[in-house]
């Protein structure tokens, strides 16, 4: 055979094979390499051999470590799921024993002294914020494994809204911020209330942490068939950079080492608000403020 | 009036705790660690006005007891609310009433108690 000819075959015979191995595949073994009339299609042949080898070892590994990473993320969620479990019940009853503290001891002693119920008072809302820690831990693992249900019924928006701050009457004036609720009523819909409250909640907490003690102002009102709730603070802000990533898990943008929290209640607020077909959005200046609006279907 | 609950939790502390709450609001507890227990108890005594019931529980958990409860039709019409660490299951079975979440508050336990538990 002419070496122009025999040039082209062996061509079109390592671009077939190179097809071959990107699909996967290899019909090139020994016996077909020992067949090659000449060193240097042999030389080609057993190159093509081991790239196709080495290729399979790749894509072998991808396989593994793609299963490692997936146990990984399975054990994570399993461990999440039964430690926040575990510390439900001695949270529970910590703090039924805090609840029933003063009205025995009163029974006893009568009025309590002001340092006494100060101290309860205290040991009170640090079992609640550990509640709410432990809250959010088990509204992860129900999250990431798709279990999230939701119960809604026929409820006013206003007033879902409106208790979240009464509750946080308290809190807000602590930090100094003036606390203003914006809305009037009824806004009747299909919500569901505790997942709404908790948004709401989120929200709340968030801006009395990082309102740097400056007036917050929540409202509600109703848009068409949809309804809307938003919390403003005129705190620390959010640089536009971050004003995506603060909707991700574990995601903090103040820094831990100044601000608590696990980096947790936006990711939890967006998963609720998205699966009761909603949206959150922020719009924020920093050191000017920052405004959360969530916007809910009004459902039926 | 004084209103009559059983508990079925395995936790001891949380059984105490909820004798002595609910004692200070005239509510007589009798407080039982499993499932199997509260039947025994059911058996023995006249029902009470509702039963608090703890989900996962070694020796016939809280789902196993249901089951007996509601092939039993003199002890099926007593209200149960369910404590559980798990979000609210839905829809109810019967005859569960309500789901506390764990951790609950005092407030919140009495408030139930006195929507479903009618003293008799």
């Amino acid at each position: 055979m002419p070496s122009g000819e025999q040039d082209e075959r062996l061509g079109e015979q390592v671009l077939e094979h190179v097809a071959e191995i990107a699909a996967g595949r290899c019909s090139i073994t020994d016996a077909t390499i020992a067949a090659e009339p000449d060193a240097s299609s042999q030389e080609i042949l057993a190159g093509l051999l081991m790239l196709h080898e080495d290729l399979e070892y790749g894509r072998l590994r991808q396989v593994t470590l793609l299963q490692d990473l997936r146990d990984a993320v399975r054990a994570r969620d399993e461990f999440l799921s039964v430690a926040s479990h575990e510390l439900r019940t001695p949270l529970t009853t910590l703090g039924l024993q805090i609840d029933g503290l003063p009205r025995a001891l009163q029974q006893q002693m009568g009025p309590l002294p002001e340092n006494v119920s100060r101290r309860l008072g205290l040991i009170g809302r640090q079992v609640e914020r550990l509640s709410a820690l432990v809250t959010s831990l088990v509204d992860v693992s129900r999250i990431s494994s798709g279990k999230l249900q939701l119960s809604k019924e026929r409820a006013d928006l206003v007033e879902i809204v409106r208790a979240v701050a009464e509750r946080f009457g308290d809190d807000a004036r602590r930090s100094g911020s003036a606390l203003v609720f914006e809305g009037q009523g009824p806004i009747w819909g299909e919500y569901d209330v505790s997942r709404v409250d908790q948004v709401a909640t989120n929200l709340l907490s968030n801006a009395i942490r990082y309102g740097l003690g400056k007036p917050i102002a929540i409202g509600v009102a109703p848009d068409g068939d949809r309804s809307r709730f938003w919390v403003a603070d005129r705190g620390i802000g959010i640089p536009p950079e971050h004003q995506t990533r603060i909707f991700q898990q574990f995601e903090r943008v103040a820094p831990a080492t100044s601000y608590a929290g696990l980096g947790l209640g936006l990711w939890i607020s967006r998963q609720l608000v998205e699966a009761m077909e909603g949206t959150i959005s922020v719009r924020s200046e920093v050191n000017a403020g920052s405004v959360f609006t969530v916007d809910l279907p009004r459902g039926a | 009036m004084t209103r009559n609950i059983l508990v079925i939790d395995d936790d001891p502390d949380l059984r105490e705790t909820l004798v002595l709450l609910l004692a200070d609001h005239a509510v007589t507890v009798t407080a039982v660690g499993s499932g199997r227990e509260g039947l025994s108890v059911l058996a023995e005594g006249s029902p009470p006005d509702l039963i608090l019931l703890d989900l996962m529980m070694p020796e016939m958990n809280g789902w196993q007891f249901l089951e007996h409860v509601r092939a039993d039709a003199a002890l099926a019409s007593i209200p149960v609310v369910i404590m559980t660490a798990h979000p609210a299951v839905d829809p109810l079975p019967a005859p569960v009433k309500e789901t506390l979440r764990k951790p609950f508050a005092g407030a919140t336990l009495l408030a139930t108690i006195a929507r479903h538990a009618s003293p008799g």
